[in-house]
């Protein structure tokens, strides 16, 4: 596996980083502030650096770096759940239709087709907001039950994206030389896919994978510009919905989740991107 | 006689995904838990209600519900926009949309991938150097900003500091060629940084693998130049990815603007289906999403001639899949 | 049921988001003056927050929508800018002594888009078709087709006991009960047009406005209206030059307040509106740009937290003033606010006729806390209720929370309910939360107030056509019910609604005045409503002139900005 010591400077940074984010996530809430809701009603629209606001306020006199490290934990739970569910049934999909072929790839492409068909972000507003309804308006829906509810949407948006590649992916290679040998050696399918097809597929599905964590993240902040997120804004889209109004005056409201979401992107990618180039190392070895 | 039935059962296929979204889509509509003429109408009395009901058949179980849906969809009526002054047909607002958004995708298109081509390619040619490094440094940076992100950030500078460009609306070819790109500069750099940054690192990925393959070596020892070897051999079958790539987002461009589009309210098929779904007009939605997925189809039978064209491997596979 | 509050999600957004502002008109000084000698011609752009539902009677026009209608069409009477009602389409209004009979007469020489003359015919369509009437005839049929056009309108003219016209440009009113300011019920706070009679009587009155205004329709649909310069208009400048100076108007709905920013910033709109519900930031913001110049209505919107008094908790008193008491409204002018405005004091305004600061349950924890205990020793319950919120809206969310945190103060627990605009507009009318913040009261009048504090606008009576209609046909049971629809909080207070009506028919100013101050008094001390916040209206533009300067037709300036903007007939463009 990679050592942390052998990777470059800025993977380190991002190792770095990313590690920050999922520490915030886990015990944000058990460090020593205010909830993020609280109203420092003297101190509305502070700049960073600002005395008992490192990073400001915004102008509903919330602390941005509690509002920061509770989106955080929204954030990173509503991608990392939405995509590990959301890999693990579409690579397993596409992996099996590729492989099976007829009926069943069939069926599963023209699921993911289907899948494919309705833009990402409508297929998820459309999703979010049939399954967000609930009979009787005037009853209180939990918190957690819109982040539920959005985990599911986005889930079912990344499933056939991240199945089409699979699959697509698993074609290239299923129809190589080396498989087909495999193949009249007598190997079993089984075999095949995990000999042959897995670790060949695997560096474009993780690089995927990376980058979907990103592509949700920002996804999930689009659904809260549109007003469809996290009810309560507590999250880095909800930051940036209630930073966007204040831009021309109150820039850092902005830029502060855009910063944090943009660097955890990077460092996704960047991820990513390595344990590709690891495992493709592998390839040659084939 | 194989292409064609290759063929026919491409269209055969496609209808089917257009059939099963659009059925899906109206299923989804269905299994709200509420009464959907109350959410539709909510300041409607009973009877105009009822009506409602009787008129797109919610009163018919959900097959005959869609095929009554399917049957005006195919006669060109898409539904009705429900608000207490009356009703606004959905066609006429999407005939207003569509060729927004369809502009504004186009040019998209058009300006990601005529700067993300070379882009890739030198990076792929020049893979681990510093060209390399710094295009995919720059770009992995902006791919991680949203659109949204920049088109606000454009909105600051560009619109209202300096004035340059107008921040809002859109301008038909009518009032003037000019003033119509004016509209557009903004949306379309916004939506295309991040289209940018995928379609290189898309191209560069699947060329280095490329340059692996034993038929470069081959094409290296033979003696031929760099330049045919990366556009000919490298690029060609590379591309398949990329122009799959850009076509699979097409469809998600035409509906999928939505932030943009509100940002700098150039009211497309995004902010159609998005004022649908905040109103709660389901029959928009339903029709909306529809049309979107029309022009998937339209957009994969595109890039089937397309791969078919560029990378024979491809098209022989699926032949015999 | 057709609601006031159909004009789109910004005008939910902003009527629940509850807030305030400027208690006297400011006029930036700043501001880039225009030339003084008008300019002719000029398309121009004009951002707004609110949508078009339609224009038909029961389509109800919101604030910043309402000044786009207001383009086509003008009212019978108008406000000065001290309040006072006066004539406009009209000549004259007369009264009998005991305040029950009004004569309206018409201006000579007015035609409407169409080409049809404004006269008495015309007004008494009006106000036939507004109270109903005109509908008759479908009412009495076997299904109550017509209700739908029943708008919020027959609330507001509940009292008018009958209409006929006298001679060819008068029209006489009888009512029920006496209204010495009965004009401020024809006014309605603006929204009372004329509408030319071929548009009430047409299939397509939601769709195709015809009025005397300045403007024409060119096209209108949900999100946009377009208006082109009525080359007819029957008023002139001051130096008897055509009006209006302007070829043409495009309203466009922008819901977020960063476009309209922006835009009016950049140029691409030349004048744009923001309510300070949300939009106070935008507005201080604007108000230090040099370049803009932003103009701020008075605070005379008050925007009311309706407390249902159907269910628990707010059926009981205890609960309704500890909701009131717990509301921290100097923090929330601060926070909320930025300072723009005013901490509450009354129910309404100190503008308005009925503000009277005595019984208003003002902030103070203890007495929450107090009222809390007590609620608990009365129902053995903690208090506890649901607080709709239109959650699209970054700032209305940032509004709950404020409230939440405040009760919280109290040992009050709130729920905060995320609403779509759709949802709360169903479940506003009849009232099916707990309680709801919604902007509802407005002006230094009753006109737009009474409708919303009493139980039956008809005061119960039994010669009401429409009570007639559905005493006769049984499927119409539910018809007198518009008379009440708009109080939203469902309460009946036989005390305070004697002295409301006691007071509409008083023609002694000193004694109106009093008693109105009374039932305010006997509403506050029962807590049947209460606020937390006083709301104003900005416009602001660039390169226009002109703007205010146009006094009205029966002399006097007009009130400057108002929730429904400016008026356009004497605005240029300097660009």
């Amino acid at each position: 596996m990679l050592k942390f010591k052998e990777l470059s400077k800025p993977t380190q940074l991002c190792v770095l980083w990313i590690g920050l984010m999922l520490f915030l996530a886990v015990f944000g809430s058990f460090l020593p502030f205010e909830h993020w809701t609280f109203v420092y009603e003297d101190d509305l629209g502070v700049t960073p650096f600002s005395p008992g606001h490192i990073l400001g306020t915004d102008n509903n006199g919330y602390d941005l770096l509690t509002s920061a490290i509770a989106g955080t934990r929204m954030s990173i739970f509503i991608a990392i759940t939405a995509v590990g569910l959301g890999g693990l049934i579409g690579s397993a999909l596409g992996i099996t239709a590729a492989f099976v072929r007829g009926k069943v790839d069939l069926v599963l492409s023209t699921a993911f087709n289907v899948g494919l068909a309705i833009p990402n972000l409508v297929l998820a507003l459309a999703l979010v907001s049939v399954l967000a309804s609930n009979v009787d308006m005037t009853v209180v829906v939990p918190i957690w039950r819109r982040v539920m509810v959005l985990i599911i949407s986005l889930t079912i948006v990344l499933i056939p994206i991240l199945g089409r590649i699979a699959r697509g992916a698993t074609l290239t290679w299923s129809g190589r030389e080396f498989v087909t040998a495999a193949r009249s050696m007598g190997m079993r399918d089984s075999q095949i896919i995990k000999k042959h097809i897995v670790p060949n597929v695997l560096p474009a599905l993780i690089a995927v994978a990376f980058l979907a964590i990103g592509v949700v993240i920002i996804a999930e902040a689009s659904l809260s510009l549109l007003g469809v997120g996290i009810p309560d804004g507590g999250s880095w889209g909800g930051m940036i919905a209630r930073g966007r109004n204040d831009l021309e005056y109150s820039p850092h409201v902005l830029y502060i989740p855009v910063i944090f979401l943009a660097i955890t992107v990077v460092s996704t990618n960047q991820i990513g991107e390595v344990l590709r180039n690891k495992l493709d190392g592998r390839e040659a070895k084939v | 006689m194989q292409k064609l039935s290759f063929w026919l059962q491409r269209v055969s296929q496609l209808l089917v995904v257009l059939l099963l979204v659009t059925f899906g889509v109206s299923l989804l509509i269905r299994i709200i838990p509420v009464d959907l003429a109350t959410i539709v109408m909510p300041v409607a009395d009973e009877t105009q209600r009822a009506a409602f009901r009787a008129s797109i058949g919610l009163d018919k179980g959900p097959i005959g519900y869609y095929l009554q849906w399917l049957g005006n969809f195919v006669h060109g009526d898409l539904g009705n926009i429900y608000y207490s002054g009356g009703t606004e047909t959905v066609s006429g607002h999407l005939i207003k949309a569509m060729p927004r958004s369809l502009l504004l995708m186009s040019y998209t298109q058009i300006f990601a991938l005529g700067v993300a081509i070379p882009l890739g390619v030198l990076s792929a040619y020049r893979a681990g150097r510093r060209a390399d490094r710094v295009i995919s440094n720059t770009l992995f940076i902006f791919s991680s900003i949203p659109g949204f992100a920049i088109g606000l950030i454009l909105i600051i500078i560009v619109g209202t500091k300096f004035e340059w460009l107008p921040t809002l609306g859109y301008a038909t070819f009518s009032e003037g060629i000019w003033e119509h790109f004016k509209h557009m500069i903004m949306p379309v750099l916004s939506l295309s940084l991040g289209l940018i940054a995928q379609y290189t690192r898309l191209l560069r990925a699947d060329m280095i693998a490329s340059l692996r393959e034993d038929y470069v070596t081959m094409a290296m020892s033979k003696g031929l130049s760099d330049r045919r070897i990366l556009w000919r051999h490298v690029f060609r079958p590379s591309s398949v990815t990329l122009f799959t790539s850009a076509a699979l987002s097409m469809g998600g461009l035409i509906g999928g603007a939505i932030v943009i589009e509100s940002i700098f309210a150039t009211y497309g098929v995004g902010f159609e289906i998005f004022a649908a779904i905040g109103g709660r007009q389901y029959i928009m939605l339903q029709s909306c999403v529809a049309v979107i997925a029309l022009f998937y189809v339209f957009f994969n039978l595109v890039v089937d001639i397309g791969s078919g064209f560029v990378d024979p491997r491809t098209r022989d596979r699926r032949a015999n899949a | 049921m057709k609601s006031i509050f159909t004009g789109g999600r910004r005008k939910v957004v902003a009527v629940m988001a509850i807030a305030l502002v400027a208690s006297l008109t400011q006029v930036s000084s700043s501001g880039a003056a225009g030339a003084d000698t008008p300019k002719r011609g000029g398309n121009i752009t004009v951002g707004i927050f609110d949508s078009f539902p339609g224009y038909c009677m029961a389509d109800n026009l919101a604030n910043s929508s309402l000044m786009g209608a207001r383009t086509i069409y003008e009212t019978w009477v108008e406000q000065r800018a001290d309040g006072k009602i006066v004539p406009y389409l009209l000549k004259s209004f007369e009264h009998s002594a005991d305040n029950k009979t009004w004569l309206l007469t018409v201006r000579d020489g007015i035609k409407f888009h169409d080409g049809t003359p404004v006269d008495a015919t015309a007004l008494l369509l009006n106000i036939q078709a507004l109270r109903g009437a005109l509908y008759v005839n479908g009412l009495i049929g076997k299904t109550p087709k017509s209700t739908g056009k029943l708008g919020t309108a027959v609330g507001f003219t509940a009292n008018i006991q009958d209409v006929v016209a006298i001679g060819a440009m008068s029209v006489q009113v009888s009512l029920f009960q006496p209204e010495s300011d009965y004009p401020e019920s024809l006014y309605a706070s603006g929204r009372f047009f004329a509408r030319a009679p071929s548009q009430i009587l047409g299939a397509d009155c939601s769709t195709k406005p015809v009025g005397t205004g300045a403007f024409k329709l060119v096209s209108t649909e949900l999100t946009k209206l377009v208006v082109a310069a009525n080359p007819d208009y029957w008023r002139k400048d001051a130096k008897g030059g055509k009006l209006p100076y302007l070829d043409g108007i495009t309203f466009t709905f922008l819901p977020d307040a960063q476009p309209r920013v922006s835009g009016v910033k950049s140029g691409s709109l030349a004048a744009t509106m923001f309510t300070s519900a949300t939009e106070a930031k935008q507005i201080k913001d604007l108000q230090k740009n040099k370049n803009i110049t932003t103009i701020i209505s008075p605070t005379d919107y008050y925007p009311t937290i309706w407390m249902n008094h159907k269910i628990a908790p707010f059926s009981s008193k205890n609960a309704r003033l500890a909701l009131s008491h717990a509301l921290d409204r100097e923090k929330w002018l601060k926070v909320r606010q930025k300072g723009l405005g005013m901490v509450p004091d009354s129910i309404v305004g100190p503008n308005n006729i009925m503000y009277n600061k005595k019984n208003y349950a003002g902030f103070d924890l203890a007495a929450a806390k107090a009222d809390v205990a007590a609620y608990k020793t009365e129902t053995g319950k903690d208090l506890e209720f649901s607080l709709p919120y239109v959650s699209a809206s970054a700032d209305a969310t940032a509004n709950a929370i404020l409230i939440q945190q405040m009760c919280a103060a109290a040992g009050i627990k709130v729920n905060l309910l995320s609403q779509t605009t759709a949802e709360a507009i169903a479940k506003a009318f009849p009232m099916q939360y707990q309680m709801l913040p919604l902007l509802l009261m407005e002006g230094t009048g009753t006109g737009f107030i009474l409708p919303f504090l009493v139980s039956d606008m008809s005061a119960g009576n039994p010669n009401h056509f429409i009570t007639q209609i559905a005493a006769k046909v049984p499927a119409l049971k539910g018809l007198p019910v518009y008379f009440g629809i708009l109080n939203i909080s469902s309460f009946k207070d036989t005390v305070s609604e004697n002295l409301l009506f006691a007071a509409r028919g008083e023609s002694n100013m000193a004694k109106k005045k009093k008693l109105y101050q009374q039932a305010t008094a006997q509403i506050q001390a029962e807590a049947h409503v209460t606020n937390i916040s006083m709301l104003a209206y900005s416009l602001s533009y660039k390169n226009l002139g002109g703007v205010g300067e146009l006094p009205l037709a029966a002399g006097g300036p007009r009130r400057l900005v108002t929730n429904f903007g400016i008026d356009w007939t004497g605005v240029w463009s300097t660009k």
